[in-house]
């Protein structure tokens, strides 16, 4: 089995927090709640860590669900990061800081939201 | 692509990643790391490790020698150190720091309390020296994966015996932040085998293992 590209590895990675993960410039006009969104730009060995985020969307009064979800990224990536295999290499994720902030939507009351930051190193030749 | 900027085939596999930890106990056996075993929590700009040797030309005085030639080489002793800073600190580590202490349990009459003392003493035991273990991640597979036996997450460990602490306990405060301990230790060998160098470097790579 080929390795999935960087981009195809890093959306896997989003997908297993058991909700729907989209990259930001590609959400359904009818995606529902709860939903994550994520943003991605691409680089290689030595090139400098990239600076990624998430957003996690909730939709309710309150906020327990958001922030368990938050806290299960935070473990998931752990201290020491995690490690994605891809085509060439693999894609070091960490936790950016500050890791996750609290976010309100102007346009409806009823939304959760959390920003989430994330570094990301990639070891691939190119 | 320019030809003289390639990297090496599967060049991830031989990184290390993270700062580490500093620990007493390690199995590469299994790669497990006891918890209770690390010596505390580090400042998170690593550990450094120094492993060189004293190197001797026996021809250096011979007026007629060529200089700088491999067959006056000697090898001497082996110099192995391990540096980094601690942000945590109980009176273990701080006897560990001291290199040579002891730690006493007191409790005053009618207090109810208890506290522990930690003194240096001047003269340096066996029981003193310790193996230390530093262990980091390695290879480009370094988590445990659930539900095998097989040991799944890379490391490279490096094991360095009868280390003592040779900087001392050298303790810095500063307003609105935490304590630290800067650390050094020094590995020795040892007269009953001489000829034992007091470091040994694992890897383990589970791509190898697969």
């Amino acid at each position: 089995m080929s390795s999935p590209t960087k981009a195809a590895a890093y959306h896997a990675f989003w997908t297993q927090f058991g909700i729907d993960a989209y990259q930001e410039d590609t959400v359904p006009h009818d995606a529902g709640f709860p939903r994550l969104t994520y943003s991605f730009s691409a680089s290689a060995f030595e090139e400098g860590a990239v600076l990624l985020h998430v957003n996690l969307w909730y939709r309710g009064e309150g906020w327990e669900n958001i922030n368990a979800l938050s806290e299960t990224i935070s473990e998931t990536i752990g201290r020491g990061g995690v490690m994605l295999q891809c085509k060439g290499g693999c894609i070091w994720l960490k936790r950016g800081s500050p890791f996750s902030q609290s976010m309100s939507d102007t346009d409806d009351d009823s939304v959760r939201r959390k920003y989430i930051n994330i570094e990301a190193e990639f070891f691939t030749a190119d | 692509m320019m030809k003289y900027e390639k990297l090496p085939v599967g060049f991830p596999k031989n990184l290390t990643f993270g700062s580490g930890i500093l620990c007493t106990e390690f199995s590469p056996e299994t790669g497990e790391i006891d918890a209770s075993k690390i010596l505390g929590a580090f400042k998170n700009d690593g550990f450094k490790i120094d492993v060189s040797r004293d190197i001797v030309n026996v021809f250096d005085d011979i007026a007629n020698a060529p200089k700088n030639t491999k067959e006056g080489i000697r090898g001497e002793a082996w110099n192995v150190t391990c540096s980094g800073t601690l942000l945590t600190i109980n009176p273990d580590s701080i006897k560990k720091l001291l290199g040579n202490g002891s730690i006493a349990t007191v409790t005053p009459t009618g207090t109810g309390l208890t506290y522990k003392t930690v003194k240096p003493t001047f003269d340096v035991a066996n029981d003193d020296f310790s193996t230390l273990w530093y262990v980091t991640n390695y290879t480009d597979k370094n988590i445990d994966v659930t539900g095998t036996s097989a040991v799944t997450a890379g490391f490279f460990a490096v094991k360095m015996e009868n280390c003592l602490s040779t900087s001392g306990f050298s303790f810095q405060s500063a307003d609105k932040e935490k304590g630290s301990c800067s650390f050094g230790f020094t590995a020795y060998g040892s007269i009953s085998s001489p000829d034992e160098v007091p470091v040994t470097f694992v890897t383990y790579d589970p791509n190898d293992n697969a």
